[in-house]
């Protein structure tokens, strides 16, 4: 028993295999589900009725601030990645994703930032500010409590966790489809989570580099969001270029899996199937190009805000297509309504209802009356919970019999969903006439007129979150009691169906082949239909002929991934819950101890995940297109520099930003001594240099060079953040410190950025060093020192930019 | 191309990226119009990050689909970053 206990426990920590990861998301995010929803309950006790005091002002804006954060980023998009950790190596024919350490450390740098944001209600206040964290009101002297910094702490983390998961899931689906299946011949779900992935990639480092600025101004007292060059308008913008293309992030794989469900259901395939897929490209693109609708009051020009009226309207366009198409898939056909189909239906309906809200918003003269009001609140929830979450809720129901091998008691799930449906409408439907309430006011006095419709909110909250007490139920009861399912009880026409439920740990004996004609074979046994929409066929596959194959299994486990994630939690803990050491203007002393343990240990941990072995195949007769000859990690690496560019993109975005609107910037080479910039730019370039001609010696297996290259690169790498050291410390003998002037807070937070990826590129250098002297890389196994070189050119790339720009101009 | 032609080139590289850091240094004693001297300078900046991406991170060697993966990623960031300035600067 103890002994089973013990595998059992090791298994869930060390995993690395694509389903069981699923699942820890999936129970994660439904965990912290509940818990959002406690504060909303919470919430809506406080507003039933005019003058009450459950929770205190400062208490319901913490409320409000967390139940926000935890819903966009721990439940949404978490519980659509565990979905899309468990299925889509299923759907495209993969055995599991590119780098699945990687995913492994992906959920448990998402878990510990959970941890983290939850945490921060235990030291002195969690953030209070709303999930947009609107400045000035963040900067440290408004809001001191170091709950917040916890907080930034936590999005940091959850942020990274999301680049990871970003690069690995789209090198994944890039490179490792089965043999046949184009991209063209994916169903919904793996096309709305590959852009979904896009629009990640492009979003969070731009979410990461603003709470970065912001923790920085906070924790260090520089001035870019408390100065009136950046302040708000700064924010407002590197917040919502990341914030409105985080909406289609939460709500792309809900509508991927009702399109799914859909023409399962509909016993159709999907009616306009390009189109709609078609439409979601669009969208994706459009998303980044409509973030000034949230910022039509903040004075931004008229000529900007046509621009974004045009495209916030344009957006709405391609959903059109959506819906459309969604509904003309029931047309004509025998819809089997079963809970997958009820919720995938229910969320098209409150789509509709969320999606022409939104419109009115477009529209500059009524978003100047509605944006601060409930009517708001109504929209986007009609969108979050009405459409993203009652997708999601259809998504477990429709795969819960392939993940668990059982099925759920249908007719509980029904009861879950006319209930959910009923008290969904009532909590939010009264929000849309609460026209003239603001939002996040704690309460309200009783001659507002705002009682009746906020005690019907309240009653409906209720009832919607009771609800889902019936699906816990449900859940929890059937995967242990519940009737076998066998593979297809749907009889859907996805690959994943075609496997035993649940599917065995190496998911295939033999990887499928999908051929142009629509069908899928396993081997030389018969073809079975593929569901996506290039084909009209409809057959059942019975995924009987798929049985388990030991000589496959796939241990996979590590114990690196979650210790690395431990030791970030550790160290972000260590940096954030020091208390403030001076009152004004405030400052904060790091808990020392905790950031010494989180390096340590960090240290252990990656020297151990650099030691394991741990093979990876890439098995090359597969669909690869449109990145056939590149390897799978050489494309990770570009993908993930690819976010890079946007992070440093930002940070030098917010720097012209400030310094165009600062007419005392001080001229160049009166705050920063140009001979440091030229002689910090030829080391670099330098450095450069003996890291290409590492490489060189490497492929030309000569030891020596290759050991003196590398050598030299450290040498150069160490010059160059030597020479910055001493401007540093030379400007701060001058008395300019990083708060002395927004040129200062710019200069130390961008080439201290710059600085700590050259660190990182150095303790890289150190670890190719030691492998060089033991011989390696010089008998053709130099694609580390390739893929090194990617990440240290360009780092060299982002000081080519900042030497003339905080040195020269 | 032949090891010792490759090494030559990487050498040839390096020239020309010192080159022109040097003509950024020596650059706002030629051209006296601020702007214009922004633009160069940038300009100058854009070709040494091309030719380190080209050259030393070997974009020119690898299937197109890779360094239109870049470029396109690149156009993208920078149009976005142009969309923002102009919500700064123009129609006010």
């Amino acid at each position: 028993m103890a002994e089973q206990l013990r595998a059992s426990v090791k298994r869930w920590l060390y995993t690395t295999n694509h389903k069981d990861i699923g699942v820890l998301y999936l129970i994660t995010s439904l965990f912290l589900f509940v818990a959002a929803g406690v504060l909303a309950i919470t919430m809506r006790t406080q507003l039933s009725v005019p003058g009450n005091t459950i929770l205190t002002a400062n208490v319901y804006n913490q409320f409000v601030t967390v139940h926000g954060m935890l819903m966009i980023f721990w439940v949404l998009s978490p519980l659509a990645f565990g979905f899309a950790n468990f299925i889509i190596p299923l759907q495209i024919g993969c055995r599991d994703l590119a780098f699945p350490r990687l995913n492994s450390m992906s959920y448990w740098f998402f878990l510990f930032s959970g941890v983290m944001m939850i945490l921060s209600f235990f030291f002195g206040a969690a953030p209070d500010l709303g999930w947009t964290l609107y400045s000035p009101q963040t900067a440290a002297q408004f809001t001191p409590t170091i709950g917040f910094n916890i907080g930034a702490g936590a999005l940091i983390l959850m942020t990274v966790s999301i680049t990871m998961s970003s690069v690995n899931f789209l090198v994944t689906m890039f490179k490792m489809r089965a043999p046949g299946l184009k991209l063209r011949y994916m169903s919904a779900f793996p096309w709305a989570i590959l852009l979904t992935i896009f629009m990640m990639l492009y979003a969070f480092p731009s979410f990461l580099a603003a709470v970065v600025l912001l923790y920085v101004d906070r924790a260090f007292g520089t001035v870019y969001f408390s100065s009136i060059q950046g302040g708000s308008l700064l924010w407002d913008n590197v917040f919502w270029f990341f914030g409105h293309p985080e909406v289609y992030i939460v709500l792309f794989p809900a509508i991927g899996i009702i399109a799914d469900i859909i023409p399962t259901f509909a016993r159709r395939p999907l009616y306009f199937f390009k189109y709609v897929i078609g439409s979601m490209v669009v969208v994706a693109m459009l998303s980044f190009a409509v973030w000034g609708h949230h910022m039509f009051v903040t004075g931004i020009g008229i000529v900007s805000t046509k621009l974004y009226t045009v495209t916030t309207i344009a957006i709405s366009l391609p959903f059109d297509v959506m819906v459309i198409s969604l509904i003309e898939t029931l047309g004509m056909a025998k819809l089997r309504l079963k809970a997958p189909a009820l919720f995938a239906l229910g969320a098209v309906a409150n789509f509709i209802v969320g999606g022409i809200t939104g419109i009115y918003l477009a529209s500059v003269a009524l978003d100047y009356g509605l944006r601060g009001t409930y009517f708001v609140v109504a929209h986007f929830h009609y969108l979050m919970v009405g459409a993203s979450i009652i997708g999601l809720i259809g998504g477990l129901y429709y795969w819960f019999p392939k993940i668990t091998g059982r099925m759920y008691n249908e007719k509980t799930a029904k009861i879950h969903f006319v209930i959910s449906m009923i008290g969904f409408q009532i909590l939010y439907f009264p929000m849309f006439l609460l026209l003239d309430m603001p939002r996040r006011i704690v309460t309200y006095a009783p001659d507002a007129g705002w009682g009746l419709l906020n005690l019907t909110a309240t009653v409906g909250g209720f009832i919607f979150g009771g609800a889902q007490l019936l699906l816990f139920y449900n859940l929890y009861r059937s995967s242990r009691v519940g009737p076998l399912s066998g593979p297809n009880p749907w009889e859907a026409w996805t690959l994943e169906w075609a496997l035993p439920s649940p599917p065995p740990p190496h998911d295939f004996d033999v990887i499928p082949t999908f051929s142009a004609d629509g069908t899928i074979r396993f081997g030389s046994s018969p073809g079975l239909p593929n569901g996506s929409s290039h084909s009209n066929e409809i057959g059942y596959p019975n995924g009987s002929s798929i049985g388990s194959h030991p000589s496959l299994h796939l241990e996979g486990l590590s114990p690196w991934p979650a210790l690395m994630a431990f030791a970030a939690f550790i160290f972000f803990l260590g940096l954030t819950i020091g208390k403030p050491a001076n009152p004004q203007p405030v400052s904060y002393q790091p808990f020392w101890p905790l950031i010494a343990d989180g390096v340590i240990l960090g240290v252990i941990s990656l020297f151990g995940y650099s030691r394991e072995k741990f093979t990876v195949h890439e098995d090359v007769h597969v669909e690869s297109w449109p990145f056939k000859q590149v390897p799978n990690m050489k494309l990770g690496i570009w993908t993930f520099l690819g976010a890079e560019v946007i992070f440093f993109g930002v940070l030098i975005g917010s720097y012209f930003f400030v310094r165009t609107n600062d007419a005392a910037w001080p001229p160049a080479g009166t705050l920063f001594d140009i001979r440091n910039g030229f002689a910090m730019t030829l080391v670099l370039l330098t450095s450069s240099l003996t890291a290409i001609m590492a490489l060189a010696s490497a492929r030309a297996g000569n030891r020596s060079g290759l050991i003196a290259s590398l050598g030299g690169t450290l040498v150069l790498g160490a010059a160059f953040l030597y020479i910055k050291a001493g401007e540093w410390f030379s400007l701060g003998h001058s008395g300019v410190f990083q708060n002395y002037s927004l040129p200062a807070t710019s200069y130390f937070i961008t080439t201290g950025t710059h600085g700590v990826h050259v660190f990182a590129g150095m303790c890289m250098t150190v670890y190719l060093l030691a492998n060089a002297i033991k011989g390696k890389y010089v008998k053709g196994d130099h694609t580390t020192l390739e893929h090194f070189g990617l990440y240290w050119h360009f780092v060299d790339i982002v000081w080519v930019f900042l030497f003339p720009l905080f040195y020269l101009i | 191309m032949s090891r010792l032609n490759t090494n030559y080139l990487y050498l040839i590289i390096f020239a020309a990226l010192i080159g022109e850091t040097d003509i950024e240094v020596n650059l706002a004693s030629v051209i006296p119009s601020y702007n214009e001297y922004v633009t160069v300078l940038l300009a100058i900046a854009g070709t040494k990050a091309i030719l380190i991406a080209m050259f030393y991170q070997h974009l020119r060697y690898e299937p197109k689909s890779l360094s239109t993966w870049v470029i396109i990623g690149l156009v993208i960031a920078s149009l976005l970053m142009g969309l923002s300035f102009v919500q700064l600067h123009v129609g006010h």
